[in-house]
């Protein structure tokens, strides 16, 4: 028994005998629970599962909230004019104003070659 | 159809029966007390159950025994959260984890043969000493020992690589020679 490398052997021999005693030796309460642990786990087996779980419920919630903040940021804006306005925004063009104060006068030379 | 679901749930049944008080021992002696050691073995027969009966059941094993790992691991993680919590409102210590642990091992009786007294002693120093090893190095330790894994097999059931497997499982055969060879 002087080897070393013996020695360590009847040793973890030893740990691994006591410890299968130990799970041999388990007490009448231990072994209970874990039987009751064990047919709830297997109960859980048939029972389908539940979508509608608080967990479920929880992320719906979440991402339904998402989605109407996103919505409000997402709309797009719809720039209206006020009324009375349009002059305004035509005059600060800066296109060539002539174009607009001579308008009659095309309109009506556009008429008269279409009749000639 | 429903004698197949039938098969798998008795195979299922089976299996349980013949692991679970092994599981139990293992996390028993990572945790030191009933309560917790219980659900640690329970949450990890409801995964394997909910998430992998449909398996082939010689996956069974290896799955269970990593599930029971990562339960141990994160109730590690939980209590040290909780320890970081009482150390801020005023509390060093989680009182419930102070008790000694050779006084959390029921005794199964008062009047017992001289036999069994002695190796109830060799069980509870044998606990003691385990208990006292750092968390890796005491399931390295009882897996690669007791469970019987090869080192490549304990390190998929632990997530840790197979050096460190060898590292862990050579400082705990130490470290328990050194506490418990004088003594048994």
């Amino acid at each position: 028994m002087s080897d070393p490398k013996q020695q360590e052997q009847v040793f973890l021999q030893r740990v691994k005998s006591s410890l299968d005693e130990s799970e041999a030796q388990l007490d009448a309460n231990t072994l209970r629970d874990l039987r009751l642990a064990r047919h709830k786990a297997l109960e859980s087996l048939h029972k389908p599962r539940r979508l509608w779980q608080p967990v479920t419920l929880a992320a719906v919630a979440a991402t339904v909230a998402v989605l109407a903040v996103s919505l409000q940021f997402m709309h797009p804006k719809i720039t209206t004019t006020p009324p009375g306005m349009e002059d305004m925004v035509l005059l600060s063009a800066g296109d060539d104003l002539d174009l607009y104060e001579n308008l009659d006068f095309y309109q009506w030379l556009e008429l008269e070659n279409h009749n000639g | 159809m429903a004698s197949r679901h039938e098969d798998r749930t008795t195979a299922l049944e089976r299996f349980l029966a013949t692991h679970e008080r092994r599981a139990y021992r293992m996390a028993y002696v990572a945790i030191g007390n009933h309560d917790d050691a219980l659900d640690v073995v329970q949450d990890a027969m409801f995964k394997l159950v909910r998430r992998y009966a449909r398996r082939e059941e010689s996956e069974w094993p290896a799955l269970f025994t990593r599930i029971v790992q990562n339960n141990l691991a994160d109730f590690y993680r939980r209590l040290a959260v909780r320890r970081k919590w009482r150390q801020w409102f005023g509390r060093t210590e989680d009182d419930d984890m102070n008790e000694d642990p050779l006084e959390q091992v029921e005794q199964p009786g008062t009047h017992q043969p001289d036999e069994q007294l002695s190796q109830q002693r060799a069980m509870q120093s044998l606990d003691a000493a385990l208990q006292k090893l750092p968390l890796r190095q005491q399931q390295v330790f009882l897996l690669r020992q007791w469970e019987g894994l090869d080192v490549a097999a304990t390190a998929q059931a632990m997530g840790v690589s197979e050096g460190s497997v060898k590292t862990h499982y050579s400082r705990a055969v130490q470290s328990l020679r050194s506490q418990l060879e004088d003594h048994w």
